[in-house]
């Protein structure tokens, strides 16, 4: 059961992480690019800002977990796994940011979960 | 043309490090199934594994790759690349790793994808209806 229990600590990491980014980064007043060049010259006051740096312990966390669910299963099971933070990311979304979300991607989110639960029986 | 190329190296390396990762992690099952209650042991033998460090290299060098080409595109193309990502890291595991994966396995896979495919779709949208309430 603790593959379980590091799939539910990778997904939520990871989105986790990914809210925590976008709050530091709209804290540090900076726009939320995944520029790499960008981010190498980042102000000092964002790698010191609280929400960054929860941040990006979230991502290790959550390559950590990652690591740890590709010694039991294969890689054919984890990477569908972690297509789970699109539901939910989609859930917190709704839940924690009042995000409207439209019904297309509540079809995505519906066959993603399915998708999951059934490559996850064999 | 050039965001093509950076965008298909880098969906090439991210298979690359997950499949350096898994046969490397794998490798590290036997010893942490051993050292079951010493998980500082099973870490530090994850971190002697040479393949996880060139799966960490691959990684590295996807989300460099992937940054550069979003940065001269737009964001919406993230993440049918992640639908892409899916299928080919599982393809690519039944061929290279010879991992076995059923039927119902690749109907997973798939439905998968096409979630993920749907769900990129709607945020292009949303981009794109925010786009024209723009001033």
């Amino acid at each position: 059961m603790i593959e379980w229990v590091l799939v539910a600590v990778m997904v939520s990491a990871d989105v986790a992480s990914d809210l925590l980014m976008a709050q530091g980064m709209k804290q540090v007043g900076q726009t939320m690019d995944l520029n790499f060049w960008y981010l190498l010259r980042l102000p000092s006051r964002a790698l010191r800002n609280s929400s960054f740096l929860g941040a990006v312990t979230l991502a290790a966390v959550h390559f950590a977990a990652f690591l740890a669910l590709l010694s039991f299963w294969d890689l054919s099971l984890v990477i569908p796994m972690g297509a789970l933070v699109y539901v939910l990311g989609t859930c917190a979304a709704r839940i924690f940011l009042g995000e409207s979300v439209t019904l297309l991607r509540w079809a995505g989110v519906c066959l993603i979960a399915a998708g999951v639960a059934i490559a996850s029986t064999t | 043309m050039r965001i093509a190329i950076l965008l298909i190296l880098a969906v090439v390396m991210q298979a690359a490090g997950n499949l350096c990762l898994s046969v490397g992690m794998k490798r590290i099952a036997a010893f942490a199934s051993v050292h079951a209650d010493h998980w500082q042991a099973t870490a530090l033998a994850a971190t002697a594994q040479p393949l996880n460090w060139l799966g960490v290299l691959f990684l590295v060098g996807f989300f460099i790759l992937f940054a550069t080409a979003l940065s001269r595109s737009d964001l919406s193309l993230a993440m049918p690349i992640v639908s892409v990502e899916i299928v080919l890291n599982v393809a690519l595991a039944h061929i290279i790793l010879h991992e076995d994966v059923s039927p119902q396995r690749w109907a997973g896979v798939f439905l998968v994808a096409s979630g993920v495919a749907l769900v990129s779709l709607s945020a292009r949208q949303r981009a794109a209806s925010l786009a024209r309430t723009e001033p």
